[in-house]
């Protein structure tokens, strides 16, 4: 390094969306806090409201903005930065860099670039010279080539074998790829697309659907030692978007000379991009003829690096951190519990890990399920086990909405609904292939029609023989121990057979059949370390002691939806910083990969399991923690536990059914913190829509601005004194919001309920008070409320701040017209003006 | 579903299920954690007299594959995994890694506790193991008074010469029980390839005038092997480049005046970072290794060490001071395993164009 780096500006990773959660914010905050403990000045620009950076960075380091070039490159302007990132943003961050780098802003600011040289910027945005690179360096990938007669789309058809895919350009009519498997079908493609198309070309290329499609996760020192940290196997072949399919890390169905095939190009290309970090590389496989293709080449933090840093336990954000800098591989000096040599470990599991889509069908029922290139989903969840059966039903688990691990039955389906969601798969495809394995439809058959490898059926059926002899034979020993192995739940036993949870816990300690926690680490047990991350299995070693002194147990939200599920996540993460900060050891229930609060930064321990009531109760019991919190409102599982005279459970934010509600309508509120007797004001925030909408239902105000422009001029304090007396008479406590609804031009109040979620992390934003710390304080009775209302005192408005929604319909092609509602917001966006009246 | 034992030297037994065949076998337990190619470590005559087992959860995903042989003999005593899978997916349909073992008398032990048997051995080093039908005392008996074959050589390799014709340079393979892949890096390389016994004399090697020698990966102890052989290598090293792997390179060793440790934990796996000393290169490869090269024990006048395990710190490559000759402790043609060293065969062919250039 020639000069010090002092400050780096990271790009964030801006709002979720369809294939992004908060995996870019976890990756960030873990080298955030590397970075400052070297006493580096770290400056982020971000628009995501939901990102635990805003409550970690100082205000006069955080731009909220879009990422985009002209605001960037204010902030280097303005700003003495040393060096610049797009890792921790992805493709439109690269963007962004790329442009800069083009208007010579990077070179003249004399702006080190981390992570990627401006080379392999350029090449990551100019896709025509990255293929080229790769042909160019024998990588082999799928070409396309534009013909103009039939004698050139024979000859290229021959050289890159058949079939092949056709496909007409800039077309008269809509017109799809027709698939070739010999010459004559290539005559009466050729002639069709050339016919069709308003230039007379038809693009070539080679066909790969029903290729498997795999991927693996590679980091790289600046002297080009490399490291594969994980592979990922796709269920679904080549046609199916992976973040769609159902994921399988390690891979299970590769020879071992196709596995080092794939690792070798992962080297050779993270080498051709001189990647200094980590590397997320997709593949499709001709399993006939050994052949690799890439099909996609990501230099960032994704969902996949997410996975595989959760499912293996290597620390890839820590590690790629400190690459970023320039540091060799070896030279890296890893937290204390970790083995000291486990950086250089090529990282190896004796675990298995499932990650299997969610998606947003239960908002949009009218919109077309089938599965195909584009992204449908909008979160995932993992499921770790011991065996292949059973880290894929806690994944199933997992992706369930109900805690209560029943599973849809879809035994009612005809034979023909059944070939025909098999051939063409929607969202219920894994649930279509038990039904058809429960039909006994011959796993051959299955492989045929899918393309998928018989593995799976495989071990499909092994779970549904298994679940037929559960079944037959009740409270049986042997039952218990083989529904263990397949990973089905206590709560599925006592579904089966009708009995409470507690009788099968029971009956298992008595066969000795106990459960055991193993640690989510990358030497398979070689090495000794103290990782704080742990799956269930039910062997006879259990590596997870209990806490040592007062411990908490917080129930992560688990997978990602609709609604408030990201802004849940980054409550759940505060929730824990906060509980440890006032003395307490942390533990962490959570299955979502791509969550923040799954950070090893954010709790002392972390259990990846599915979130239903029996493996919740298998926690408490080998934890005993003090009191078990529940982020987010979740009636069966807060009634359930709290049936448990031996849990001592805090909901936060409060129950909303404590709300008093006379209208459900509303235009602005008025929010407080109602303490003891105290009714402390904190702000007013203004409702509004972006749609044409004057319901005024509160469910569809999906734009908060604060402070609320008051240009009627209304007197606030009368409102709030008629506030306040409601509240007192409510008897209501906790963080409030009273909302009024104009009626007949003038304000009334409409209701009064405890502050959502999503509005509680606005509130942090815009008070710079951090009111989960104080609910939480609340709660264990340690709340210092003198310095509260200084705080609070000192909070000014001198700011218009807006918090949109961002909602999910243009990417899901619905035409229909839906209205946007809180429950169907994909991500939201934070934007700031100085205020007007100011 | 058959329960069966597999009970350790030191007292311990771990209850399964029986998969493959239901012989009751005997052999040294070693774990490897290669996250592929079981079918490649299964056949791989290093292992003979051992019992493997695999750290991957599940294993059989992939049945048994014509590729995938290391050797068409397997000598391994026992597998053992905590999940075994029962898939067929070669052209006949027909052959499972179960059907496999049971043809070939070799028992399988499922629902291990895998982790617990890593970190077991681990503590208490390696030792003999039985899969067996009773975990009684009379089975424990059985154990510790089995004594293993020391003739693991003479069992596992070739006995009579062979040629695999090639266009390129004139090999010699020298077969202490070696694995298909070196012959396969050498066909590769168009090589003209004549396997040849292990003890096979001096003079019979040189007349056949080859351009280059071979010494292959093995099974058992070095030490135990007859001291001819090294006579041998001693004087073959000063006259064709040599290159050699695993047993081979342990026997270069001593034949060059180094000494051989048995490890208290041996290393069965590809996760170990390799440093390749000249470029500070570091390399992952296939090292299944029980013994190693004595640290510091090497004659500073002979041997230089080239490569060095980063996690325990054995010599994992040598090379003659005066002679074309280097030695590897894992195996470069991986199967199972990387081939991020498989160069070093091109390397092994370049030593000898430049030894003709002298």
């Amino acid at each position: 390094m020639d000069k010090k780096i002092e400050s780096i500006l990271i790009l964030g990773g801006g709002p979720s969306d369809f294939g992004h959660e908060s995996e870019q914010d976890a990756a960030a905050f873990q080298a955030f806090d590397i970075y400052k403990k070297m006493g580096i000045n770290i400056y982020l620009i971000d628009n995501n409201p939901f990102s635990i950076m805003l409550e970690k960075i100082s205000k006069e380091n955080l731009f909220i903005k879009p990422i985009n070039t002209s605001n960037v490159e204010n902030i280097i302007e303005n700003n003495q930065i040393d060096a610049i990132t797009a890792v921790f943003g992805g493709k439109t961050a690269l963007k962004v860099l790329g442009r800069l780098i083009k208007k010579d802003i990077i070179k003249n600011n004399n702006i080190k670039l981390l992570g990627l040289d401006d080379n392999s910027v350029e090449l990551m945005n100019n896709n025509f010279k990255l293929r080229q690179t790769l042909i160019d360096q024998n990588v082999h990938i799928i070409t396309s080539n534009f013909v103009s007669n039939y004698e050139e789309a024979l000859s290229i058809s021959n050289k890159i074998g058949f079939p092949v895919s056709v496909k007409s350009i800039d077309a008269k009519v809509k017109i799809n790829r027709v698939i070739c498997k010999n010459v004559d079908e290539l005559i009466d493609a050729v002639d069709d697309g050339l016919d069709k198309s308003n230039v007379n070309k038809v693009s070539i290329e080679k066909d790969i659907v029903g290729y498997k499609e795999i991927e693996t996760v590679t980091i790289r020192d600046k002297n080009g030692n490399k490291n594969l940290i994980s592979s990922l196997e796709n269920m679904n072949p080549v046609g199916i978007n992976s973040t769609d399919s159902v994921v399988f890390s390690p891979v299970q169905t590769l020879t071992d000379s196709q596995y080092q095939t794939m690792r070798n190009i992962s080297f050779k290309v993270i080498e051709i991009l001189r990647i200094k970090g980590v590397c997320h590389i997709q593949f499709s496989l001709n399993v006939e003829t050994d052949e690799i293709f890439v099909l996609k080449i990501n230099p960032y933090f994704n969902m996949s690096t997410a996975l595989s840093s959760n499912s293996n336990g290597y620390p890839l954000e820590y590690v790629a951190s400190y690459l970023l800098l320039n540091y060799e591989i070896d030279k890296i000096e890893l937290p204390n519990n970790y083995n000291k040599n486990t950086a250089l470990l090529e990282p190896i599991s004796d675990h298995i890990t499932v990650r299997i889509p969610i998606w947003p069908f239960d908002e949009f029922p009218k919109i077309n399920r089938k599965l195909s290139t584009k992204i449908k989903t909008i979160g995932s969840a993992i499921g770790i086990g011991r065996t292949p059966e059973a880290a894929l039903m806690k994944a199933l688990r997992s992706s369930e909405s109900s805690p209560k691990d029943i599973f849809p039955d879809y035994s009612d389906l005809t034979e023909d609904e059944i070939v025909s969601e098999l051939i063409h798969p929607t969202n219920l495809q894994i649930l279509i292939i038990f039904e058809a394995v429960r039909r006994k439809y011959p796993l051959s058959d299955l492989t045929e029609i899918t393309k998928m490898n018989i593995f799976y059926f495989k071990i499909i059926s092994n779970i549904v023989d298994g679940i037929n002899e559960i079944r037959k034979n009740k409270l049986n020993d042997n039952s218990i121990r083989l529904a263990h192995k397949l990973g089905l739940g206590d709560s599925i036993l006592s579904e089966i057979w009708k009995i409470d949870v507690n009788k099968i816990k029971d009956i298992s300690n008595t066969i000795n059949n106990h459960l055991t926690y193993k640690m989510i680490e990358p030497s398979a047990g070689e090495f000794d370390s103290q990782i704080n991350s742990f799956y269930s299995s039910y062997e006879s070693f259990n590596e997870s002691k209990k806490e040592q002194g007062k411990s908490v147990l917080i129930i992560g939200k688990g997978k990602n939806n609709l609604g408030p599920n990201v802004a849940s996540d980054i409550y759940t993460s505060e929730m824990s910083i906060r509980l440890h900060e006032l003395g307490f050891k942390t533990i962490i229930l959570n299955n979502n990969p791509n969550s923040v609060s799954l950070s090893p930064l954010i709790s002392d321990k972390q259990y990846i399991e599915p979130i239903q009531i029996s493996d919740i109760l298998d926690i408490i019991n080998n934890e005993n923690p003090k009191y078990v919190f529940i982020p987010g409102n979740r009636h069966y599982l807060i009634n359930s536990l709290n049936n448990n005279s031996k849990i001592n459970s805090i909901i936060l934010p409060p129950n909303q059914k404590e709300s008093v509600i006379y209208s459900e309508k509303g235009d602005f509120a008025l929010d407080y913190l109602v303490i003891d007797s105290k009714i402390i004001p904190i702000t007013s925030v203004g409702f509004g829509s972006e749609s044409n909408n004057n319901s005024k239902n509160i469910e569809y105000l999906t734009d908060y601005y604060v402070p609320f422009n008051n240009n009627h001029n209304y007197d606030l304090d009368k409102l709030s004194f008629k506030a306040k007396t409601l509240i007192k008479k409510e008897n209501i406590k906790g963080l409030i919001q009273v909302i009024f609804e104009y009626s007949n031009g003038n304000p009334k109040i409409a209701s009064i309920r405890p502050l959502r979620i999503t509005e509680t992390i606005f509130l942090n934003y815009i008070t710079n008070i951090n009111w989960i710390n104080v609910l939480i304080d609340i709660s264990i009775n340690q709340l210092d409320i003198d310095q509260l209302l200084n705080k609070i005192n000192e909070i000014n408005n001198s700011e218009l701040i807006k918090m949109e929604g961002i909602f999910p319909f243009k990417s899901l092609d619905l035409t229909d017209n839906v209205l946007p509602t809180r429950s169907k917001e994909i991500g939201a966006k934070l934007s700031i003006k100085k205020s007007p009246n100011k | 579903m058959k329960k069966r034992y597999l009970i350790l030297e030191d007292g311990t037994s771990f209850e399964g299920v029986s998969f493959g065949s239901d012989a009751t076998k005997t052999g040294e337990l070693i774990i490897t954690s290669n996250i592929n190619g079981y079918q490649e470590t299964i056949t791989n005559p290093i292992y003979h007299n051992q019992i493997v087992a695999f750290s991957q959860s599940s294993i059989g995903n992939i049945g048994i594959n014509r590729k995938n042989y290391e050797s068409i003999f397997s000598s391994i005593q026992g597998v053992v995994v905590n999940e075994y899978t029962d898939i067929s997916i070669n052209h006949l349909k027909k052959l499972s890694l179960g059907t496999f073992l049971k043809q070939r008398e070799i028992p399988g032990i499922e629902g291990i506790d895998t982790r617990q048997l890593m970190k077991h051995i681990n503590k208490n080093g390696v030792m003999k193991a039985s899969i067996v039908d009773v975990n009684d005392e009379h089975a424990f008996n059985q154990l510790n008074a089995t004594v293993l074959n020391n003739q693991q050589i003479q069992t596992v390799a070739i006995n009579k010469p062979y040629l695999i014709p090639g266009s390129g340079k004139t090999i010699i393979v020298l077969d202490f029980g070696l694995k298909e892949g070196i012959l396969r890096q050498l066909s590769k390389r168009n090589c003209n390839i004549v396997v040849l016994p292990w003890n096979s004399a001096y003079q019979d090697i040189i007349n056949l005038d080859p351009e280059g020698i071979v010494l292959s990966t093995g099974p058992g102890n070095p030490l135990e092997v007859n001291e001819e052989v090294l006579k041998t290598i001693k004087l073959i090293q000063t006259k064709i480049p040599l290159f050699a792997m695993g047993l081979g390179h342990e026997l270069f060793a001593l034949a060059n005046g180094a000494e051989i440790i048995k490890l208290g934990i041996g290393h069965h796996g590809s996760n170990h970072p390799i440093k390749k000393i000249i470029t500070n290169q570091i390399i992952y490869a296939n090292q299944s290794q029980d013994f190693a090269v004595k640290n510091n024990s090497t004659d500073l006048k002979n041997l230089i060490t080239t490569h060095i395990d980063l996690i325990n710190g054995t010599v994992q490559g040598l090379r003659h001071r005066e002679y074309p000759a280097f030695t590897v402790q894992f195996s470069p043609d991986g199967a199972a395993g990387p081939n991020d060293s498989a160069d070093i065969f091109d390397e092994f062919l370049e030593s000898i164009n430049s030894k003709r250039g002298q």
